[in-house]
This record gives structure tokens, sequence and C-alpha cells, in this order.
């Protein structure tokens, strides 16, 4: 080859640059960084594969978020709870391009989860290790990677599916897959996940499975959260829901799916570990900021008052210099009034026991007003309060000890136990088409807040998909479940028309994906 | 010597020997030819010589870099002892890297700036002085004190490698000075040449074609720039002092015209009345649309009834934000130096201060410069010792300039623009919240209190240090040896106090930071020169040894609650990040082999090699070879030239060469982990994660360069005309390249891809009028290159550049066949008139009064059919502009009167595109921020009016028809699309410079000048923003032509006096 023939002469060359300048200053052109370990000397032991692992977890929260600040409030918008910012404006409208600014982070934060997943679920293998450890530590990274792929396919549909590291010397791009295969992966990693990770704070062989990490009910309950989509979404598809076209494509029947989702639902409740707080004063501390991890959150993202470890959650959702959430600009995820009055119950507790009541800045008192819809402002200065403002924060977040806006103690819920309740409740409906089913797993939410029983026994199961939906929307506005529920119900466009009225874009019924960002596209020769 | 006619010649035979009167000792190939004849020898290796010639005959003993002697011929043996020729013949002498070369012997495309041009462009910073001096080359200005200047030779011809060529001080490769945060935006790139007083500065060289730059192959692609400080070996045993004094006020060129308060006031009303507009004429509104026909009442149309305009009466507060921030700048310098001693030992020493105000308020520059320059001849005279010695302190504050990365975080200038002119200025204690209604509800800071109070401060130290030894070892054969030492570190704190926008947010935020360069070089060379009769051989052998050691250190703080301490003290911060620190080493080894040869100064042929080696690429691809030749032809002493007493010389010059680039971080080829932190229910834990993908193939990038060259004098050399063409192929750029983000990496740096540059340039000199009291000469330059990216990847035909500007929008677009970083956006073609034309378009959002975006790429359904619902997205995108310049010129004129001197410098180019980040805001019409007043006057304006609270509409009245920007608006539609609306041309002429001096001269030696110069005088150009020069990303290929927030273009006038003594 002419190749290696110029090699040996470019060696040749050194070699006499070398003897030239003296032998040992040869070594100047000797690389090893400082600052960085070589891919070379990892994957050794066991040190190292938790040290691979733990970024991959890092990575959920990159930028003080849940995949930076972006994702959270790109599912808000895009949702029919309330106001956003106008930077979110395009998901609210369903006009978003791939040129968007907003889809590139969330793209390429999810994507690094995935590599980072993959670099543990491939390397650790051959680790010579603690084997139920090694097994925990796979199963951990293969829930993350079907969280990612889970998350991905739910948001921009078919998408480049990898599964193993890249080979430095073929960087060429994947094509999409279909959203069947795409499934078929994120199946297979939680039910990895759910036989090998280990349950909540367990320690087997003195290896003890810290808080904050994923547990067997974890992996149970998001296997639950992919089957109901995959039959929520077949059933809308099947009665002409177009956003839901591609779910056609299963082959079984929704029917299975509805089961496969109940069995889960049901694997993850029996866990041990995790249980619902049965009282109402219980409940009602859920949310506090110091009481992350609790026995009803399923898998979290971590925030701490760690330096570098607090979260911009609160600033996300509380206003700005009440003391609520830090300093900062405050959140622009407010609810609407016309979302309160119809979408949900707002005499549940559970909405009138997690809004902000009162709160007051450097000038103004604001006060909520008695249609709980709205605040009063005062200002201190007058003692005059002038008109309402439409719009109401969520308590759910705040942490009053956060000192700026990336300081927050408070964990993001991926998935918590109410949500198993709420989703068994739907499968078991759905498979017996009788909505009294749901009786159970409904009033165990409501009973615990002093609500009265719901008795599903009297309604068809067309009403009952909407109490459903206001049931889910009183128990889980505003922790990132909205959009995917309006999705596979097939109600996206009508509900979000219904709250936003007809704008600029008119959302579309078949506008249930977000584009692929031009950032792949540009740079992947097999997506246009 | 006269001999007596009669004596009768006598035939001898002369013996001699010949040495070198400095050293003593024998000097071989020393030409000896009695003259009038042809007859000649030359002297052996002991220096001896046999001739035989007749007594009274002349003897031409002459030999290279001595002076040539006439000796008559009496008796034998005889011994000639040899002088150096300091002068060396009056010829001018061209440093070409290692060593200097004649002129008249150059092959390669160099091209030099004297003393004296140097001497009459009054500027701090060596960038500016070569500004309009040299075909070929293009500086961008910055106004800034102290801030980046970019350069480049030749077009662009790299991605990653930076448009910067490469600096070398006194034959020492320089590290430009280097931002303690590693930024290159506006107000955070530095001068790569800072630590540098202009007035030490003897002569710059600039090496273009690769002839001249294979010299430093791995690094010379971008063309090298050599600069030789002032030394003392011409000062021939005298004590000569300068005092150099000047002093000089700088403004901001010109205000921009925005709006002004009631200008303002009336713009926030139209932004009601024109949406009152759109909603009732719009043709889906429920009760039908207003078409003019109906009356125009609360109960047909109950929109009115919520109708109001925000200002029914003004406010009466009229601020111009510009001129709050904007200041007239006094600036002034001082250089006392002392140069003494003859050829043989001399002292140079100087030192200047240098005190700038920038025109935005709290920005400045100071510096301290110190420099020596020893020479000494020792042991014999056998061995130079040369000591050169640079050291510099600066420190600077640079007032906010640049536009944070934080959407709310505008710059300073953004800002002077953009704020509202109907808030006043804050009075002590009061709160900058009164500036949130209009602003989002985000309280943000005015541009006053941003310059005035964010605390951006820079300091560097630099010491460099360079010792060179340089021995005849032979007559023939001279030897190098030398080392240099240099030391830089950068600092850089920032401090955002709580009445800012920025700590406000994080309630006090703070950064330090550092970096620090020691640098180790050391170089040793051979040089042998001959001569055989008419044959000529210089022939050198150069080996060098590079390295820097690179550290930096990064913190930041947030939460002080206090802005007491400033950036000073962490202690009071709530919150510390994770200190982010780097160490670097880089290595760079190199040989070179050079021969020079010519055969009576007529032919040329020079061939050079260059091997270099660098740590940063893949363990075997560290070494490249660089090598390059060069033919040259003086045609003017053929014969048949020679006869046209017209043409004094005439020279033909080609060559051809590869050069090669690498200025990339170091470990990129390298597979990496990088540490990150998370915490399991409060547990902190550290985890490591593969950040760099492994690139077994890194390696150099290379250019390929062809130069045709020729260099005509005419009349006597007063007419002196060079003209040059190229080619160059610069393949293997070293970018970073995208890579699809689902392969879990965004980039990686790589070999991809080819550009090619390819121009003319001209330039001439002519000296007009030459009179004993009047002198006219004019120096004219002109470039002109064409760039063109002839492949990418290789399965891609475009690439994104990287985002600019808040909306992080990608206007830059590297796509094969076009130049480099062409602008890619929407097309426009006016605004939409009325509700008819927005609907028949089929366009997501169109409204009357909105941008009408070409739909380029019609969106289809399955069956082929048009979508009703049409979008503008990337497929509809075109090409809106690019920021190669077609052509660049410049024209000095130089008189002198008895005792004054006067001149005068134009330049100016011809295209060369520039998007205007701000432009998106003042000419957009989107929000309840400030807007150019051209822009307003030009929007589309409902034909609504509002008299007395109540609405009327008259159809005559309004903008519908003719508008040239969008409407001001509510709700509006798309309008932060990239789009040719933020693409301007950057055509200008401009007065660069102006110079006119009186000198009294004194005595012998001593002299006083007294002078007056004016800086950006004048300018001719339609760009709107600022300036077209002043570019924010001054050193980045990847984002040239970019206007954001730039510091202004000014306009100084100074004056000064210079004492010699």
């Amino acid at each position: 080859m002419k190749k290696t023939y110029f090699k040996k002469i470019k060696k040749r060359s050194i070699l006499l640059l070398c003897i030239f300048l003296t032998l040992s200053s040869c070594e100047v052109l000797d690389e090893e960084s400082l600052t960085q370990v070589s891919t070379e000397k990892f994957y050794q032991n066991e040190s190292d594969a938790l040290d691979a692992l733990t970024a991959a977890y890092a990575r959920l929260k990159s930028g003080n978020g849940y995949y930076k600040q972006v994702f959270l409030s790109a599912l808000y918008a895009s949702s029919d709870q309330g106001l956003s910012t106008f930077l979110f404006r395009d998901f609210k409208t369903g006009t978003i391009t791939n040129t968007n600014p907003n889809l590139t982070p969330m793209w390429r934060d999810i994507y690094f989860g995935i590599r980072d997943a993959n670099n543990v679920i491939v390397n650790v293998g051959s680790v010579d290790m603690d084997e139920q450890l090694k097994s925990r530590i796979i199963g951990e990274a293969r829930f993350l990677r079907g969280l990612h792929y889970f998350n991905l396919v739910r948001c921009f549909g078919e998408v480049p599916l990898r599964t193993e590291p890249l080979d430095p010397s073929e960087s060429e791009g994947l094509p999409v897959s279909s959203i069947v295969d795409i499934y078929e992966v994120i199946i297979g990693d939680l039910e990895y996940a759910s036989q090998n990770c280990w349950g909540r704070n367990e320690v087997i062989n003195n290896y003890s499975n810290d808080l904050g990490r994923v547990t067997k009910a974890a992996a149970h309950a998001m296997l639950a959260k992919v089957y109901l989509r995959i039959a929520s979404s077949k059933r809308t598809a099947l009665s002409g829901v177009e956003g839901n076209n591609k779910y056609l494509s299963f082959a079984e029947s929704e029917l299975n799916y509805y089961q496969l989702a109940k069995n889960q639902c049901d694997l993850a409740i029996n866990q041990s570990g995790f249980q619902l707080e049965s009282s109402f004063e219980g409940w009602n501390t859920i949310f506090n900021p110091e009481n992350g991890n609790n026995s009803e959150m399923l898998f979290e993202v971590q925030g701490s008052s760690i330096v570098g470890q607090g979260t911009a959650v609160s600033n996300l959702f509380t206003p700005k210099d009440s003391g609520l959430s830090g300093t900062g600009f405050g959140g622009s995820n407010k609810l609407k009034p016309k979302f309160i009055n119809n979408r949900l119950n707002k005499n549940d507790p559970r909405y009138q026991y997690t809004i902000i009541k009162e709160y007051q800045n450097n000038t103004r008192s604001f006060a909520i007003n008695p249609g709980s819809i709205g605040y009063v402002p005062t200002l201190f200065s007058t003692g005059n309060s002038v008109g309402t403002l439409w719009q109401i924060w969520t308590s759910k977040y705040i942490d009053p000890e956060a000192t700026t806006e990336y300081t927050s103690r408070q964990n993001w819920h991926i998935i918590r136990l109410a949500d198993v309740h709420l989703m068994r409740a739907e499968a078991m409906v759905e498979i017996s088409q009788d909505p009294s089913l749901a009786n159970n797993d409904f009033n165990l939410l409501r009973n615990r807040v002093q609500m009265s029983d719901f008795n599903g026994g009297v309604m068809s199961i067309e009403n009952f998909r909407i109490l459903l939906l206001k049931e889910r929307a009183v128990e889980l506005y505003m922790e990132g479940h909205r959009f995917f529920d309006l999705t596979r119900m097939g109600v996206l466009d009508e509900y979000c028309r219904f709250l936003h009225g007809n704008t600029v874009g008119q959302r579309q019924p078949e506008d249930y994906f977000w584009p692929i960002p031009i950032s792949e596209s540009a740079a992947n020769s097999n997506i246009d | 010597m006269l001999l007596p006619s009669f004596v009768i010649a006598q035939q001898i035979t002369l013996k001699g020997n010949v040495i070198d009167d400095d050293s003593n000792e024998s000097l071989p190939g020393v030409t000896l030819l009695i003259k009038g004849t042809s007859l000649g020898t030359s002297t052996d290796f002991d220096g001896n010589f046999t001739i035989s010639s007749k007594v009274g005959d002349t003897l031409v003993v002459s030999f290279l870099g001595m002076k040539t002697q006439e000796i008559v011929v009496l008796s034998s043996p005889i011994l000639i002892k040899m002088m150096e020729d300091v002068n060396l013949l009056n010829e001018v002498i061209v440093s070409i890297g290692y060593f200097d070369v004649s002129k008249k012997d150059l092959s390669g495309s160099i091209v030099q700036i004297n003393e004296d041009q140097l001497e009459k462009n009054r500027t701090n910073s060596i960038e500016n002085l070569i500004q309009g001096q040299v075909s070929g080359v293009v500086v961008n200005e910055s106004s800034e004190p102290g801030g980046g200047i970019g350069i480049s030779i030749r077009g662009v011809n790299s991605m990653l490698g930076g448009t910067q060529p490469l600096y070398v001080l006194d034959g020492v490769p320089v590290d430009p000075v280097a931002d303690a945060q590693g930024n290159s935006g506006a107000g955070q790139s530095q001068s790569s040449l800072g630590f540098l007083n202009p007035n030490d500065i003897e002569k710059i060289e600039i090496l273009k074609d690769a002839a001249a730059t294979a010299i430093y192959g791995a690094r010379g692609a971008n063309g090298v720039v050599l600069i030789t400080t002032k030394t003392a070996n011409k000062a021939e045993g005298s004590d000569k002092f300068s005092f150099v004094y000047d002093a000089s006020i700088t403004k901001v060129r010109k205000n921009l015209d925005v709006l002004d308060g009631p200008g303002f006031e009336r713009y926030m009303n139209q932004r009601n009345i024109n949406q009152l507009y759109q909603d009732i004429t719009n043709p889906n509104r429920s009760g039908g649309p207003f078409d003019g026909s109906q009356e125009l009442t609360d109960v047909n149309y109950p929109e009115i009834l919520d109708f109001q305009i925000p200002y029914p009466e003004s406010t009466g507060i009229n601020i111009n934000w510009q001129d709050e921030t904007y200041r007239l700048s006094h600036s002034n310098s001082y250089n006392l130096s002392y140069r003494g001693g003859d050829f043989k030992r001399n002292l140079s020493v100087s030192i200047g201060i240098l005190d700038q105000e920038g025109v935005i308020i709290n920005s400045n520059n100071k510096r301290i410069t110190y420099s020596m320059n020893v020479k000494r001849k020792a042991l014999n005279n056998k061995v130079d010792f040369f000591s050169k010695t640079n050291i510099s302190h600066k420190k600077g504050n640079a007032a906010s300039v640049g536009n944070g990365e934080i959407f709310a975080q505008r710059g300073v200038v953004s800002q002077a623009l953009q704020f509202q002119p109907i808030f006043p200025l804050l009075s002590v204690g009061e709160e900058d919240d009164i500036y949130a209604a209009l602003n989002e509800g985000n309280i943000v800071s005015n541009p006053y209190t941003l310059a005035k109070y964010v605390i951006d401060e820079k300091k560097s130290v630099t010491l460099r240090q360079v010792f060179s030894m340089v021995s005849k070892i032979t007559p023939k054969l001279t030897g190098t040896l030398k080392g240099a030492y240099n030391f830089q570190r950068s600092l850089r704190d920032n401090y955002y106090p709580t009445n800012t926008t920025r700590g406000r947010r994080n309630n006090g935020e703070a950064s330090q930071s550092s970096i620090e360069n020691n640098k180790i070089y050391a170089e040793a060379n051979l040089r042998y020169k001959n001569r055989f009769n008419a044959h000529r051989i210089d022939a050198i052998l150069i080996g060098t040894y590079e390295k820097n050691s690179i550290r930096s250190l990064f913190n930041k703080g947030v939460g002080f609650g206090s802005d007491n301490t400033s950036f000073y003290n962490f202690a009071s911060a709530s919150e510390i990040f994770v200190p982010i620190s780097q160490f670097r080493e880089v290595g760079l080894l190199s040989g070179l082999f050079r021969v020079g040869y010519n055969f009576k100064r007529k032919y040329y042929f020079d061939f050079n090699t260059r091997v270099d080696a660098s740590s940063k690429f893949a363990t075997n691809n560290k070494s490249a070879i660089f090598p390059s030749i060069a033919l040259s032809w003086v045609i003017s002493k053929e014969k048949f030239i020679k006869k046209i007493d017209e043409i004094s010389q005439l020279k033909l010059r080609f060559s051809f060469g590869k050069t090669g680039s690498n200025p990339i971080a170091p470990y990129q080829s390298l597979a990496l982990l990088t540490p990150i932190r998370y915490n399991f229910d409060n547990n902190l834990v550290t985890g490591f994660y593969e950040s760099n993908l492994a690139n077994d193939d890194l390696s150099w990038e290379k250019t390929d360069q062809f130069n045709l060259g020729l260099d005509v004098s005419l009349f006597d050399s007063k007419l002196n005309l060079t003209l040059e063409a190229y080619h160059k192929s610069t393949k293997d750029l070293l970018q970073n390249v995208s890579l699809p983000v689902s392969n879990g990496y965004t980039s990686r740096v790589d070999n991809f891809g080819k550009v090619e540059n390819k121009g003319i340039e001209f330039s001439l000199a002519a000296n007009i009028i030459e009179t004993a009291n009047f002198d006219w000469s004019i120096r004219a330059n002109a470039g002109v290159n064409r760039n063109k990216l002839l492949e990418l990847n290789s399965n891609l035909d475009f690439q994104l550049g990287p985002s600019v500007g808040f909306s992080q929008a990608n206007p830059i677009l590297f796509k094969v066949g076009q130049p480099l970083g062409i602008f890619w956006g929407a097309q426009t073609n006016g605004i939409y008139r009325d509700w008819d034309e927005a609907i028949a378009s089929g366009i997501e959002g169109a409204a009357p009064g909105e941008i009408k975006y070409i739909n380029n790429s019609i969106e289809l359904d399955e069956f082929g059919e048009p979508l009703d619902s049409q979008q503008i997205n990337f497929d509809d995108y075109v090409k809106i502009g690019d920021p190669n310049p077609d052509f660049t010129f410049s024209i000095t004129n130089d008189f002198s009167y008895k005792k004054w001197d006067f001149n005068i410098l134009f330049t100016g180019q011809k295209g060369g595109d520039l998007f205007w980040v701000d432009s998106w805001q003042l000419s957009g019409l989107q929000k309840t921020t400030n807007v150019l007043t051209s822009s307003f006057n030009d929007s589309w304006i409902a034909p609504l009016s509002v008299v007395n609270g109540e609405v009327i509409f008259d159809s005559t009245t309004g903008n519908v028809d003719n508008a040239s920007h969008p409407a001001a608006i509510l709700d509006n539609g798309p309008r932060s699309l990239v789009s040719d609306r933020q693409i301007f041309d950057g055509s200008f002429f401009r007065l660069k410079n102006i110079n006119i001096g009186y000198t009294f001269n004194l005595s012998k030696n001593k002299s006083f000048r007294l002078y007056a110069s004016g800086q950006n005088i004048a300018i001719w150009t339609k760009y709107p923003g600022y300036d077209p020069e002043v570019q924010t990303y001054t050193k980045n290929p990847q984002k040239r032509g970019v206007d954001f927030g730039t510091y202004p273009g000014t306009r100084t006038y100074l004056v000064g006096l210079k004492i010699m003594y």
C-alpha cells in the first residue's frame, strides 16, 4: 500500500528529527490527558462500573432539570393546562418546525443518556465483579435506556434506534426505526430491569441499593405505562385518531396490551418497600422538598442542597421573588382558569392543597380569589387591590430554602405509585369494559384525601374515559403526564383548542409528534 | 594611488590570502576579478589565491555580506582584509523567517511594512498597523480598547484552523494573548498581540505565498506575520533618546436612529391599533369581517370595547440610551526609549504607557510595556550574543459588551439600541423592576446600569525572553543557537451585581478565571553561504523544539446577597460551583532544510522542505512533510530588456508549496472520559462518561498553494508594480464535524473536506513628484479572493454552522460549491397587505402586516397535492448572503513639503455581507423594545386612527401597500426566522487615516516633530448598523460576518509629539 509506505517515511522523518534534536525530546510528542481518563483504562472493576452508571443517571438532570429545563416546559406547553413562556409558543400552537431551537437540546440530552446507558450495558458485562451487583447495574442502565427511548417515541415517533456504543470508525447516522421496533427495545429493557434491579433500599452481599436508584417496582410501573400507552393509542387509532396511526402496526390486540399493563401494575404495587400514604396528613407531605424519595415516589430525578445538585424545577413552576424558589425569573408554567374549571374537580383536596394560596413579592401580596382560579394582588405601598391575575401556581415544587434558580431540593417525579393505581384502574375497565372496576383504585386515592367514593357502575365507557382524564388531571397535573395522556387518548387537538382557542397555527389532529430536529437530519444522511 | 604612466606593465603572478577583518580567519570562496577583464579566481579553503596579473591592474574582491574592495596590484604576495558590510549595499533586507535576505533575491511573495509606514499610523495595536498596507490582507476593525482583531490573508481556508496568521516576533512564534474564559465573542476576545507596543516595532513582514510560508510549514497555511522590534544596530556610536506622546479623543462615529420617547409611544399605540384592525378584518371572525363598508361601532364590533391605546397621553420621558451609554473618551500614550552603542555592542530600551478609555462608559485598557534589546559581539568578534526582552502588563474593563447566553442578558450595545426611551435612568435606591412591564415581565437592566456596574476585568502579564548566539564557524558557515521562554498569564474576573439582570437572577454572580501558558522554545540552525563565480548558494538547516504547558482555572459563585466584596471573595457566596481546571501540554518538533541557488542573480531556484511533528494528532499521524519550491527570473537582466531604459526591474516569480495547520485543542484523537456528578438521596456520587470519540486518523490540515508573481519597476524605480495570482487548495480540513446526535456525540474533530481560494493581488507604489521641497508618492493595493467549499463530509453536501443570536438560529451554512460560511435562511418579499393576500399564500401565520416569506418548497400530502397549510421551514431556505468580500482595496498618499509631511489612507471593500442580529428586533417590530425609526416609518400601518378615544377608519390613511417592514402588532406571526431581512451589504469606502506632521530639525540627529491625525474620519456605506468592518466574532472562522451587539465603530482624533535627542 502506498499509504503505509508514506507512513514509514513519516516515521523515519520523525526519528531523524528526534536524533537531530536529541532523542529525549521526542517525548514531547506523546500525548496523555492530565484531566481526563482514557477509555482504554476504564471498565476494569466494580468501581468503574458504578461510575459509568452514575454518569448515565447524571444525564437525566444535565442542566439542573429533566433533560435540562426544556423538556418539562415543552411537555407543559404542548398540553392544555395553561400558560407557558413565549419560548415554547410553537409547542402550544402545534407549529413546531425542525429548526425550533428547543428541540435540539432535548434530543441531544436524550441521546447522550442513551449513549451513556449503552456504554454501561455493553461494557460492564465483562467486568469481573459481584454478579448480582453487575446484573443490577446493567438493569438500572437498561431502565434508563428504556425510559429515554420511551420519551423519544412518545415525543418524536420514529427515531434512530442505537443500542450499542458507536464504533469510532463508523460514525454514520442510523435511519429511523419503526415504533414497533423501538417499543420492542423499550419493553426488553424494562423487563430486564424489572427482573434484575433490586428492591427499594435492598441490601445484597453488603451492597446497598441507594434510595433514588431504579427498583424492580419502578421498572414494573414503567413497563405498565408502556403497555398502557400502546393499548390506548392503538384503541384510539382504530377509532380514527390520525395522530396515533403508527400504533396500528402493533400486531396484538389492544386488549392484550391492556392486560399486560394490568399485570405490570399488580407487580409494581405488590413490590415491597413502596406504599401509599394512607392518611390525609401523610399525603399532604409527599411534595415537600425535604421529603424526596418518599415511599410513594417510584422513580425521581434527584435534587439536593449539595452544591451543584439543585434542580431548577422550583423556578419553573413558582412565582418569582416570592421566596418559594430562590431567585431567578420565576416560572412561566401556570394553570389557566379554563383548565381548572373544566378539566379537573377544583374542590378536590388534591387540587386545593397543592396550589399556592398566597404569596408576596417585593411590592405586592397575592391572595387566591374565591373561585380558586386567580390571585388578587394588593400593593403594599397603598394597600389597594386592583384586578385579578387569572392564573394559578402549583405548590408541588416549592422550595423556600432554595437560594438561586438552580438550588432547589425538589426532585422531579418521573413516576409515582398513585399513577400506577390510576393505570391499573384504566386497564381493568378497558379489559372488561366495566367502569366499576376502577372503583377500588380510584377510591384508594380519593379516600385518603377525604374525597367521596367514585362509582363507575353508573356510567358509560365513554364517560368513564372523560372522568379518567379528570381524575388523572387532579392527581397528576403539572407532573409531565398530561401531554402523553392527551395523545394516547386521542384528544390532544380537541382539548388544546378548547383551552387555547384557534391559535395561529391551529393544532391539527395529526400533530402528535414533534419533528426530528435539523441538527440531526443535517448530519445524518439516512434521515431527510 | 596613481602610478606614473610610463611604468611598463609588468606581468606578475599574484599570490595572496584573504581574511575576515573581524575574526582574522581565512575566507574561502572569495571572488577576485581583474577589473575590465573576465580574468578571475576565488580563494581556496584556506583563503589563498593565485592569479596572474599586471602591476597596476585593479583587483575587485567581493564576498557576500562583505564590502567589495578594489585593490591596485603592486606586488605579491598580499594580504586582503575583508570588512563586514553593515548596510549590505543599501539593499532592502527582508526577513523571511529564520534569516534575512536581500529583497532582490526574493522569490516568494513577501511584503514589508517599514518603520516609515508604521510611524505615520498612530494606533495602539499591531493589527491596526497592518490595515490597508498589504494587498490580500483583510483586517477587521475593532474599536474596543484591547479588543480582538481578526486578520485573514488570502481568504479563509479553514474552519477550526482559524483565519489568524502565525505571528513570529523576533524569530520566535507568538502565542496570542488568550482570553482566560476562552471566548471569542465581542467584548471577549483579546488582541492577539496586545502585549506589544507599536512604538517598538521596526518592521513587519507579511509572508503570503507557500514559498514564503512553507518555512513555517505546519503553521503557515494562514500566512505568517514577522515582527521585528527596534534595536540599536544602526546607532553608530551615538546615544539616542526619543520621547513620544500621543493624546487622543474618540467618539462613536454615529448614533443609530432609533425612536425617541414620543416616537416609541406612537409605536406602542400602533401595536394595538394594528391588532384591532387585523382582528376585525379577519375573514374567520365570528360575525363577519370588517371590509370598510360597515359602520365601525362597538355594537358591530365588540372588540372595540376592549380596545385602548397604552399611551393616550405622552409620558413626557425621552431618554436617548445611546447618549447615556457612550461617551467621548480620552486616551494618552507615553513612550520613552534609549538606543545607543555601535553595531558591535548596543542597547535599546523602551518603556511605553498606554491609558486608553473606551467609548462605552467604564470600558478601558491600560498597558505598560517594557522592552530591552542587547547585542554584543564577543570572543574576538566571533560570536554575536543577542538578548531580547519584552515585559508587558495589561489591565482593562470590558463593560459587559458581549451578549450573554442567557436570553435576557443583552449586552450593553444591543441594549443601548433596544431599551425603551420612555424609561428614566434610575435614581439612587430605585429598583429597576419598573422596567419589567415592557420586557415580558422580566426585570431587565438598562444599558447604563449594565455598562456601569457589571465588572468584566481582564488582565494579562506577558514575559518574553529570547536569547541567541550567532557564530561564524567559518566565513561561509554560520551557526545559530536560540532559546526563548515565554510566560503569559491572563486573568478575567466578572461580577454581576444584584442590580443587573444576571446578578438579580443569581443574587450576585462572580467568576474568576485564569489561564497560564509557559512556553519553551529552542532552535539550532546552520547556514551556509557560498559563491562560485556566478553561482550563489544559500543553504540552511534548522531544528526547532517547542513546548507549551497551559493551565487554566475557572471558578464561579452565586448568591452573594451583598455586592460589597464583588468577585474578590467567594466566602460569602451561597453556592460555589465545582471549579473547572484544565492542564494541557502541547509539543511541536520541526526540522527544516532550505537551499537557495541563483545564477548571476538572474535565475533563482529555492527549495525548501520542512518536517513537523505535533503532539496533537493521532499516534501514527503526528508528523508531516511540507515542501516548497520557488523559481524566479529577473527578466530585466536579460540583454533584450536591458536596452529598454524605462524598465529598471522586471521579475517573474513562481512558487508552489504545501503548508499545514494544527490549531486544534490537544487530546482530540483520544477516547476520553469526563467526570460528572449526581446524588442519590442527597449523597454525592461522581461518575465518568465517554465524552470524546477516538479518532485514530486525526492528522494535519494541508494547503497546496501556487503563486505567480510579477514585479515591475519602471522609470528608475519610481513606479513599482506587483501583480500576484494564487491558487490555494486546502484539504483534510480540521473541523468539528457534526455527527448525527443520535450517535451520542454532537461532533468530533476530524479531517474532512476541501476548500479552494484563488485570487489576484495588485499593488503599486509610485513616486509621482520628487523635488527638493515637495514629494508625493502613492501606494495602492487591491485584492480579489474567491473562496469555495469543494467537498464536505463524504456523504453530506451541507453542514449547519453554529447558532448565533438569542433564538439559537443557525444562519450560517457550509455548503459544497459555495463560499465558506454563507448565510442561509428564508427569502422574503415584502409584507402582506391584507387578508386576501395572506390567505392566498396558504402559509401558516400569514396575516396582514406580516412578513411575506417565499415558500420555495411546497409540502405535499400523500397524494402529491399541496397541503392546505404550508410551513416555512428549512426546506424553503436559500442562500441569502455571503460574508466573503468580492474585493478589498486601499490607497495611501504621502506628501512632504519642506518640513511638513502629510499622509492619507483610504480603505474599501466591495461585498462581504453582514448578518446583523439586532436587526431582528430593531426592524422586526416584534416586541415592546425600541426599533429603528426608519423601520417603523416604513412599517405596515392599518388604515385606522384613534381620535379622542374614537376609532376611525379611513382607507386613505395607514401604510398598507408600500410597507417594507412588518406591522407593529401585539400577536405577531413568525418573525424570528433567519431571513434575508437580517442580511446587509457590507461594502464600504473609508477614510481610514489622515496624518499631518511638522518636523523641527534642531541639530544632527536631534529633532522635534509635532503631528495630528484622525482615524475613521468618514465612511461611505449602506450598512445600517454601526460599522460594516466591526464584527463580533473576529477570530472565529465559523461565525464570520456577524454583528451581534458589537462595540460600535468610532472616530478618533489625535495630537502628538516626538522628540528625538
